[in-house]
This record gives C-alpha cells, sequence and structure tokens, in this order.
C-alpha cells in the first residue's frame, strides 16, 4: 500500500508544479496514530475496480484558498467560494487522475471528487489500514491519506 | 455412537469488527466457542490451520485476500472442513463461486441472530 | 433514472435497518439539501459510486441517532464516540448499499455499478460539495429519529 500512497504523492507533486508551486514531500509513509484530522478541508476520491478504496487530500482552508488562487492565475480569493472550491476539487482529480495513468497494469476507475469542510473531524477510510504522507507547500500542508483493499 | 459434549469452536473472520461481535453474541448464548477472529483471508489460512475449529465463518469481500479465495486453499488443504461464506450481496454469480470452493453453506448479511443459529446447527449437529 | 435509483437504497436501508435493529422505518423523499443537518456533531457514511453512473451515497445522521442505531445492532450500551459506532454504521451502509446495487445491477441494463467502502466522517459543521451533480434526498423516520440518504449523481453520467 505505501507504494501507490507514494504514487499519489508523487503524482500531486508533479500536478503542484504544472501549477506553478512547489511541494516538498516528506517522504514518510505512516499509519495514523488515530482517526482525527488536522485540517478541515477535504476532498474525497473513491477507487473502485483493481483498487478499491479511497484516496483524500486534506488541507487547511488557507492553503485550499492559496492553491485555488495559484489554479486561477494568482486571482484574490477571500474564502473558500464556489469557484475556489470546484478549482480544490479539480486539482485532486488531477492529481488522482495523474497517479492513475502511472498504473500501467490496473484498471481503476475513480469516483468524482467530493469536498468535506468541517471542524473537529475524525476519518475512518474504510475498515482496513490507513496510510498518510504530507506535502509541504508554500502555503502549508496538504495530506494524503489512502486506504485500500489489496 | 459418540455423543459430543463440548461446544463447537468458530472460527468467524471478517474485515468488521462489528460482525465479530454480532456472531459472537449471536452464537455463544447457543453454547458455541468462538475460538479465534481474522479480519482477511489470510489469516483465516493461518488461524484455521492452528486452530482446526469445527466450523468457518468467513466474509467474502475482505482486503488482503477474499473470502472465495481462502476457502478454496482451505478446503484443498482440509477437505473435511466446514465453511460458511457471509456476503452483503447475494448475486448469483457470487453464490455459485462460493459453492464451487468447496464450502458448505453461503448465507447473506443482514442476518439476524436466530438465522444465523439456524444456518450453523444445519452445519453442526446438536450437542448432547 | 435516479428516482429509481434513491428508491432502491432507500428501501434497502429500511429493510436492512428493520433486520438488524428490529426498527419499522419510513421513508420519502425530501427537498433535496446536502447536507440536511447544520447543528451540532453529525455521522456521514460516504460511498463513490462508478460504472454507467458516477456519484456518491451519502448517509447522515446526528450522533445521538448514531449511537442509537449502533446501540440497537449491538444489543448494548455504548459511550459516546465508542468506535463501535462508526464500525456499526460502516457495515449498515455497506450492507444495504450493496443489496441496493445488486438490484440495480441485476435489471436488463446491466449498469455495471460498483461502490467503494464506506467512508465515515464525524465532525461539526459539516459541509458537503458534489460539483456538478445532480442531489436527490430521503428522509428515514422512526419514532423520534430520523437519518437522510442522499444521491448525488455525476450530471456527466
Amino acid at each position: 500500500m505505501k507504494n501507490y500512497l507514494e504514487s499519489f504523492t508523487k503524482a500531486t507533486s508533479n500536478v503542484l508544479s504544472q501549477i506553478g508551486a512547489e511541494g516538498k514531500e516528506s517522504g514518510e509513509y505512516l499509519i495514523p496514530e488515530d482517526i482525527f484530522c488536522k485540517h478541515e478541508v477535504m476532498v474525497i476520491i473513491g477507487l473502485t475496480q483493481a483498487l478499491r478504496g479511497s484516496v483524500v487530500y486534506s488541507m487547511s482552508p488557507r492553503t485550499a484558498i492559496n492553491i485555488a488562487s495559484t489554479m486561477m492565475g494568482g486571482m484574490t480569493i477571500a474564502e473558500l467560494d464556489e469557484m475556489a472550491r470546484s478549482a480544490i476539487c479539480e486539482f485532486a482529480n488531477m492529481s488522482a487522475g495523474v497517479c492513475l495513468t502511472t498504473f500501467q497494469d490496473l484498471e481503476v476507475d475513480i469516483t468524482p471528487p467530493t469536498m468535506v469542510i468541517g471542524e473537529k473531524m475524525a476519518l475512518m477510510l474504510g475498515l482496513y489500514d490507513v496510510f498518510i504522507t504530507h506535502i509541504t507547500t508554500p502555503w502549508g500542508e496538504i495530506e494524503l491519506r489512502l486506504g485500500i483493499e489489496q | 455412537m459418540n455423543v459430543r459434549t463440548e461446544p463447537y469452536r468458530i472460527l468467524v473472520v471478517d474485515d468488521s469488527p462489528f460482525i465479530h461481535k454480532a456472531v459472537q453474541k449471536a452464537l455463544v448464548p447457543e453454547g458455541y466457542e468462538i475460538c479465534g477472529t481474522g479480519r482477511n483471508g489470510k489469516e483465516a489460512i493461518a488461524a484455521y490451520g492452528d486452530l482446526q475449529p469445527d466450523l468457518l465463518i468467513m466474509d467474502i469481500t475482505m482486503p488482503v485476500m477474499d473470502g472465495i479465495t481462502a476457502a478454496r486453499k482451505i478446503t484443498t488443504e482440509f477437505p473435511e472442513a466446514v465453511i460458511m461464506l457471509l456476503s452483503a450481496m447475494g448475486d448469483l454469480e457470487i453464490r455459485d463461486q462460493a459453492l464451487e470452493s468447496g464450502v458448505k453453506s453461503f448465507a447473506t448479511k443482514p442476518f439476524t441472530n436466530q438465522e444465523l443459529v439456524i444456518e450453523v446447527q444445519k452445519l453442526l449437529r446438536p450437542i448432547s | 433514472m435516479s428516482v429509481e435509483y434513491l428508491t432502491q437504497f432507500s428501501t434497502n436501508c429500511i429493510e436492512v435497518m428493520n433486520k438488524m435493529t428490529g426498527l419499522s422505518c419510513e421513508w420519502q423523499e425530501v427537498v433535496p439539501c446536502l447536507p440536511a443537518i447544520t447543528e451540532g456533531m453529525t455521522v456521514v457514511s460516504l460511498l463513490g459510486l462508478t460504472g454507467s453512473t458516477r456519484g456518491r451515497v451519502v448517509m447522515e445522521m446526528d450522533i445521538r441517532v448514531a449511537r442509537e442505531l449502533a446501540e440497537m445492532m449491538n444489543g448494548e450500551s455504548l459511550k459516546e464516540m465508542d468506535p463501535m459506532i462508526f464500525y456499526s454504521l460502516t457495515e449498515l451502509s455497506n450492507i444495504f448499499s450493496g443489496k441496493a446495487i445488486t438490484q440495480l445491477n441485476n435489471r436488463p441494463e446491466r449498469p455495471g455499478l460498483r461502490l467503494t467502502p464506506p467512508n465515515v466522517f464525524v465532525g461539526e459543521k459539516i459541509q458537503i460539495f458534489a460539483e456538478k451533480a445532480t442531489l436527490r434526498t430521503a428522509q428515514i423516520r422512526w419514532n423520534n429519529s430520523f437519518l437522510y440518504i442522499h444521491l448525488c449523481i455525476d450530471e456527466r453520467s
């Protein structure tokens, strides 16, 4: 599973550089200590067929706004409005999509992205082991969480 | 005629902790013993070898190794194994695959306690 | 199409709830609104859908209802935020959604639908956004409690 998470992480870094941002991967793929989430903004993309599970991209609202702004050519965004949310969902969709192109022998389908925003959140990704990792961007951290059946 | 006096030993394998508990609650009051639990097909194979239970109740959809694959491997090594497979989906195709893997019984979730007990009693003779 | 899908998910939900808890529930379609519960701590189970139709199935309830259901499913009291509450809801959403998908897939048009495993979220002020999706919402009621099933189907499906 760590290999798959590494692939999703590299794809996310790839997309960050495509939009003109630099992301530094932590290089660590860990089992989360608990089910509580650090960040308030999450985008979930489900996986079916050869890999069944979900990948979750989470970040703070500020990080999300800055990524969205960069994706929209530096446009000033005051809050996570409809356009900003759409941009972040597209960011996650692109990252997952790029990752899937690297799985040459696997037929994997992805669901449309769903954004969940909340406070004091806990998350259970299915019933199996989950791994997390982080990418540090100029505007804060993106956490990637992957839970799949193997 | 040999009369069994000891409780039947049942191994429960499912990725859901809820199912472990539900099966335990249904069967222990009826005099069965849950001798072990597991979370996937690989654990089922290892545990079956160690514990040699009277019955293996196992989910079909599990990570690492699914129940049908595990059942095939177990019945190859232990042809006398008594296995009941559980699934949330009752597709005919899955059912046929399940029965072809050598299992003795196939049940669809959700089940009431009584339904599970009845199915188990069909597989294991009541204790005198 | 999405009306039939909502019907399948909702009727299977109440059948499974009846079997697992003994509760007699009713369902009705309500004005689509996601989230439907905007105060307090809520529990959401989110499953992704792929195949000829892409989208999400979302089960939403407040924490009190989640605990009530889990206690009935387990036949015992559970403490607040007991992990068994979330394991139980994961199992409930897995089972009723799996049954709904099986019935939909057995239709003549064979839509080839697949579900992801459930992702369960708990939190306060939860907002859920599904871009470019058609939303339908069902409310499932019993006694003085209720939960919601939302079906968000991608408009490009």
